[in-house]
């Protein structure tokens, strides 16, 4: 089974994909199931909107999609309030990120929603990788104010924090580690230091295509066990799924 | 043709001429394998801001190329910083015959917009030597910061080796459509991201670059594949993949 920790469906402002166009993408390159986040504008803006529409997309094809909804702090109550409509509503994860909502993702103002992310213990999903407001250490002071809610780091700070990644995300366990963006020898490295089980195949998707970063994935984690761990049990276990 | 505009070698200094070129046989050898017929690039360890020794890398270098002439070119690495640096660029050109310089100012700890870096790049003007620069991360190293050098000095050829990476790659698209000195490798950006850029960037400016050093032939691989599977004419794509590097280098 392959299922893809990091995609975003929506009518965005630079990004725009159905949830056909995901599932075309999908089936050709046997992906079973991905976690879908609102896109660029609703990330923003217009939460709930978003928060819709990916709800809409996993009630449409609930074995497929599983639902990860935003909600900018910067709303304050009003942002926890949609947050909690949208869990009742089905989402299974929050998804943030702090450079299109405007935030430094250590910052207090994101308490309130990881408090309930915690109350539900829901993942959270956190872009990484930006100067100022996204840094891997920035998601460790996060990670450590919050130990018992798991993280999940988009892009694993990519690009130029890669200095910073082991020494700094090792012994924060509840942070985990998606493949996006990565290049094949910072997967293979994350992955010998901090184990499979800290690792989540994701693609990002429409940003980049099934077979190059599943190819990618062939040759940054060659073995088949460890492969399949990242390739699908990491993420299922956290979102409390059975592995079967 | 496939020419791989971006990579580096990570051979020490203290492995020797002819460890260093069997490795390089090697390594050209996987690349090959992997579709790539030819490559330019720099050493990574001159990079580093400790390094004292630039021109022994840059002899180094040049001595460990040799023979593999028509499939690498090197790239000669100083740093601005040093008051000989400008003289030294000279001396890659003219003497060890090195087509284009290396600049990384994050690693090396100097700022791309800072005067001290003048005489370098008015060394590179007058000979028409291309710079190809980290880009993509700020504050040292940010894309209009490396950009700004093509502003201030249009006779430069300006190189943003990784087009933005992921936080400037619009930065990167913008100003290599408003500047003609301005080169593109696309080391780094989504699919989405090179798709808008192969878009909008004039196609002679644009180059394959896999950053190889920074991991092994499976980065040739997951780059490589990325650049084939944009949307592109044949034409379009066969000058990313090596005409517009071998004419940059003024390979004939």
């Amino acid at each position: 089974m392959i299922v893809d920790c990091h995609v975003h469906i929506g009518e965005g402002v630079y990004q725009a994909c159905k949830p056909e166009k995901l599932l075309a993408g999908m089936d050709a390159s046997g992906v079973d199931r991905a976690v879908v986040c609102p896109v660029d504008r609703n990330l923003a803006v217009d939460n709930a909107e978003g928060n819709e529409y990916v709800l809409d997309a996993v009630a449409r094809y609930p074995d497929r999609f599983i639902a990860f909804a935003t909600a900018n702090p910067w709303y304050g109550a009003r942002a926890v309030k949609e947050l909690r409509r949208a869990v009742q509503a089905g989402a299974r994860g929050l998804k943030l990120h702090s450079k299109v909502q405007g935030f430094a993702i250590s910052d207090d103002i994101v308490n309130p929603l990881i408090e309930v992310a915690g109350e539900h213990s829901l993942p959270v999903f956190v872009h990484s990788g930006t100067m100022v407001c996204a840094e891997p250490l920035q998601i460790a002071m996060l990670a450590r104010r919050y130990p018992s809610v798991n993280f999940i780091m988009g892009h694993s700070g990519t690009t130029d924090f890669w200095n910073d990644m082991i020494p700094g995300i090792t012994g924060v366990k509840n942070i985990y580690l998606d493949t996006s963006l990565n290049n094949p020898a910072s997967i293979e490295r994350y992955c010998d230091t901090m184990g499979p089980e800290r690792l989540c195949f994701g693609t990002d998707f429409p940003q980049n295509t099934y077979p190059v970063e599943l190819e990618k994935m062939q040759n940054a984690v060659p073995d088949d066990q460890q492969r399949k761990i990242v390739l699908c049990e990491t993420i299922l276990r956290l979102l409390g799924e059975e592995l079967g | 043709m496939v020419i791989d505009a971006h990579i580096h070698f990570t051979t020490p200094l203290s492995a020797g001429v002819d460890e260093a070129r069997r490795a390089m046989a090697e390594e050209l050898e996987l690349m090959a394998e992997a579709g790539v017929d030819g490559a330019t690039g720099s050493l990574i360890d001159p990079l580093y801001s400790n390094c004292d020794a630039h021109s022994q890398y840059n002899d180094f270098f040049a001595e460990i190329s040799k023979g593999f002439e028509g499939r690498f070119w090197p790239w000669c690495v100083v740093n601005p910083l040093n008051d000989d640096a400008a003289d030294e660029v000279r001396r890659c050109y003219e003497v060890l015959g090195m087509k284009a310089l290396k600049l990384h100012p994050w690693m090396q700890g100097f700022s791309c917009s800072d005067d001290y870096c003048d005489p370098v790049y008015e060394v590179c003007a007058e000979l028409g030597m291309p710079i190809n620069f980290h880009d993509g991360t700020p504050a040292y190293s940010s894309t209009l910061g490396c950009a700004d050098v093509a502003r201030r000095c249009p006779e430069v050829k300006v190189v943003l080796a990784h087009a933005g990476l992921n936080d400037q790659w619009r930065q990167a698209r913008d100003i290599a459509c408003e500047l003609p000195n301005i080169y593109l490798t696309m080391s780094g950006p989504s699919m989405l991201a090179m798709q808008s850029i192969v878009d909008s960037v004039p196609a002679e400016r644009l180059m394959y670059g896999s950053d190889y050093g920074a991991g092994g032939v499976s980065l040739i691989d997951y780059r490589l594949h990325k650049i084939q599977q944009l949307e592109m004419d044949d034409r379009t794509r066969k000058m990313i993949l090596g005409e517009n590097a071998l004419r940059l280098l003024g390979v004939k």
